[in-house]
């Protein structure tokens, strides 16, 4: 094997929630050391949500596991910006890293005397990635947004939602996770060129822009036909049956899609050749896409009482492309993800009390080269005197300092004990299907039968 | 952009040989073409499917051309090989040994059966990268499972946490889960080249959609390791964020977190809304459902620009639905010179979006 890819690499995230959070944990993932940069006063919202058993705790902003699922691989601090110190430790940082990321809107760094021009002074060579909304320029350089706002702006909801019903947004915020994709591949360009070139850069990424580049045929369609954009439904222009069909247990369902004659006599074969699948309107492509809705009910009559799983490795052992519509519980224990090595084990901070959990990993393998969670996620403020003392080589004295002026931030202790999540205004908003009272003990198993012994054994 | 680059595209002088058909592989290869790779795309000799693909455009009488095919394939030079043949696989092979990178997502074990597999290349090229883009990837059980897009979405839990509780899930309106696979090998590849950097040595790059999808679901997966709740889909109908139809089309009013909740409702012409139930963010999910009744009321006068601008004033994030042909015409994307020129074959001039961010 050799080193991972940004071995050597480090890189400043001042991010907040998910563009640029996710963005640099797939970038700690390969390889580079990323320091998350907390504000102290206004806690990442992701350290206040996903208590273990919806408790808060004392430590609550130290308990949140949505922030350890965004945030594993880093090491964190915390500087309170409206410091002057902060702000010195803050540029003395950049003078010994690769990368600054950040996601606020844009008169923030600013403000800070933090943004680009400032920056450069101090390492002329800095890499500066900056993810907003639209982007640090035009009419719109300051407005505010969040994920569904882009997704919205970005042409995207307009082609999505049930056919002839009202445009629909998915219950997580697409838009920020592809803002992250395209914000990856614009730091890895850039460490590339800075390679052959020595230069560094700002990146000015407008997350509508970054969501609107996944939309080219669209675009190029209403420039030439003038087409209309309304949601699509689940339909495919070539392809029937197209759709997700109802399976046995509560809100079950699986994905078919079939795109050619093959594929259809295949799923034939596979239903039992039953006499409604053998009328001659379904012979063809055509004959299939006039009469979906009909296809589609009768497939689905076959479909309702069965299990899905077992549907969905009938069909594909008859070459059908077929899915179950997975829920977080089938995507923790499935065989395929595991044997990959997508799920790894994590830890968190001493004194939470969170037993190690299993986190999604990065989406590629390389045969070469290391990959991987490198360490859990941050206490917060958790390598304030490494990152200080280690990196900065900041005496003692000098921290104290900081510490006692609050340049560090004051302990999230005198914030107001957040209130657990209205799990019952989930459960009847219909966000959440049912609860596993096992689930402990669930992920337990799968932790003796898949974490590695030799893993155990160095923490025992 | 100031400061940046002094003219040189990241990948200036890399090449790229593409074995891509439909989205995954090609928009990776068109990424790497954006930033200054040079992309010989390898079509067989019926073509890559996707340029049967709708939408289409026809010039007057002229042949009807994928608008799809267009834009993932902007900026290569394609070249059309018969790879299923002995001379067509050889001719692969020495494109191959020039390369730095071959872009490919036919199914697993396709490269192998040709003749072409991982070892053969990078004996006859060590430096070369190979970046594969399947729906579940090189290795484990389901990697012969087919799949299109709806079945990535599925399988990825995406499906299932898109749509409304008492419906079927949802997948988005285009193939975004093969674009998004593309832009992730397009980052994957670059960290091969650059991890190359320092032993001049290629690898093998495995990329999994159905991974791509299942890693970014925010608090899917935690809210059942951490509580044990499978999550579900709501359409954001309870809460805040929901699509809200206003006069000329849907808003997203969202964003009320630091606004000054009775100026708000005065800007509004709502003196219903100046209510404390709904003057703090606690109360406003408590009384989801009432407030959610009353702005949609009040929204039905409201134009979605005058909702938009004037929310922005009161420096809350509100949103707006637009369709393409509504951005084509966007100030924010016409000031930042967001949209290229794409050529049709026919000679028709069309504007798109350019690469996802300036370099």
């Amino acid at each position: 094997m050799k080193k991972a890819p940004l071995s050597g690499i480090r890189i400043i995230e001042h991010g907040q929630l998910l563009a640029v959070p996710y963005a640099a944990r797939m970038l700690a993932d390969l390889g580079a050391e990323v320091v998350k940069v907390e504000s102290p006063v206004r806690l990442d919202s992701h350290r206040q949500t996903t208590y273990p058993d919806n408790e808060p705790g004392e430590r609550f902003w130290d308990r949140g596991g949505t922030f350890y699922s965004e945030n594993r691989g880093k090491l964190g601090i915390t500087l309170d910006l409206r410091h002057a110190d902060a702000r010195e430790a803050f540029r003395d940082l950049v003078r010994v890293s690769d990368v600054v990321m950040e996601n606020f809107t844009t008169r923030v760094m600013q403000n800070f005397g933090l943004d680009y021009e400032s920056l450069r002074q101090v390492k002329p060579d800095i890499i500066m990635f900056s993810s907003t909304g639209y982007g640090h320029t035009g009419p719109w350089a300051n407005h505010r947004a969040v994920g569904p706002t882009t997704e919205a702006a970005s042409g995207l909801t307009a082609i999505t939602g049930y056919e002839d019903g009202p445009p629909v947004l998915p219950d997580i915020p697409y838009t920020d996770y592809i803002a992250a994709e395209q914000g990856v591949l614009a730091i890895m360009l850039a460490l590339f060129r800075r390679r052959r070139t020595g230069l560094g850069c700002a990146i000015d990424l407008s997350q509508i822009e970054a969501q609107a580049s996944l939309l080219g045929e669209w675009y190029l369609d209403a420039g030439a036909n003038q087409a209309p954009a309304v949601p699509q439904g689940n339909r495919h222009p070539l392809m029937a049956p197209h759709g997700f069909f109802p399976c046995a247990g509560e809100d079950r369902w699986i994905a078919i899609a079939v795109s050619n004659d093959e594929e259809w006599s295949s799923l034939k074969k596979a239903l039992g050749e039953p006499e409604w699948a053998a009328q001659a309107t379904f012979a063809t492509a055509e004959g299939r896409q006039k009469a979906a809705s009909e296809l589609e009910a009768a497939l689905a009559d076959w479909t309702r009482e069965r299990d899905g799983f077992e549907l969905m490795h009938l069909l594909q052992s008859h070459g059908v492309p077929a899915g179950v519509a997975y829920d977080a519980r089938d995507l923790v224990f499935d065989e395929h993800l595991w044997e990959r090595g997508f799920w790894e084990w994590a830890d968190h901070p001493a004194g939470t009390g969170i037993d190690p959990k299993p986190y999604p990993g990065a989406p590629w393998r390389f045969s070469a080269s290391e990959r991987g969670i490198s360490m859990r996620g941050p206490a917060l403020g958790e390598h304030n005197q490494y990152v200080l003392s280690e990196l900065l080589g900041y005496s003692q004295e000098r921290i104290d300092e900081m510490a006692s002026s609050g340049a560090l931030g004051r302990s999230p202790a005198d914030f107001p004990l957040p209130l657990p999540v209205p799990l019952e205004n989930l459960v009847r908003q219909g966000r959440i299907r049912e609860f596993d009272k096992d689930y402990l003990e669930r992920l337990n198993q799968m932790r003796r039968a898949t974490e590695p012994a030799e893993a155990r054994a160095r923490k025992a | 952009m100031d400061g940046n680059g002094a003219g040189l595209k990241p990948l200036d002088g890399i090449r790229v040989v593409e074995i891509g058909q439909y989205v995954s592989a090609p928009y990776c290869g068109r990424l790497l073409a954006d930033y200054g790779a040079a992309v010989l795309k390898i079509e067989p000799p019926d073509g890559d499917p996707a340029r049967t693909w709708p939408p289409f455009y026809s010039e007057g009488d002229g042949p009807p051309e994928s608008l799809l095919f267009l834009y993932l394939n902007h900026g290569k030079e394609t070249v059309v090989i018969d790879y299923g043949t002995p001379a067509g696989r050889d001719e692969v092979l020495r494109l191959a040994m020039e390369a730095d990178v071959v872009v490919e997502n036919l199914p697993p074990g396709t490269l192998d059966r040709l003749g072409l597999g991982w070892t053969i290349l990078h004996d006859a090229n060590a430096r070369l990268v190979l970046t594969s883009i399947t729906s579940f990837g090189q290795t484990g059980p389901y990697r012969d499972y087919k799949a299109w897009d709806i079945v990535t979405s599925a399988v990825g839990g995406l499906a299932y946490i898109h749509g409304n509780s008492d419906r079927e899930p949802l997948i988005h309106g285009n193939p975004q889960e093969q674009y998004r696979a593309g832009v992730v090998g397009a980052s994957a590849t670059v960290a091969a080249l650059l991890n190359r950097l320092g032993d001049d040595e290629g690898e093998h790059v495995d990329v999994s959609t159905m991974e791509c999808v299942a890693a970014a679901l925010r608090d899917t997966v935690p809210q059942y390791t951490f509580m044990g709740a499978v999550r579900r889909r709501s359409g954001r109908g309870g809460g805040p964020g929901a699509v809200t139809p206003c006069a000329d089309g849907y808003v997203i009013p969202s964003g009320f977190g630091s606004a000054d909740w009775s100026a708000f409702a005065r800007f509004m012409g709502a003196p219903e809304l100046d209510d404390e139930r709904f003057a703090t963010g606690d109360g406003r999910q408590r009384h989801a459902d009432e407030l959610r009744q009353l702005l949609r009321q009040r929204l039905q006068s409201w134009t979605m620009m005058e909702y938009f601008e004037g929310c922005q004033v009161w420096g809350m994030g509100a949103g707006i639905v637009l369709t393409p042909a509504q951005a084509l015409e966007c100030e924010q994307h016409l000031a930042r010179g967001f949209f290229d020129e794409i050529v049709t074959n026919g000679g028709k001039v069309l504007p798109a979006p350019r690469g996802p961010f300036v370099l």
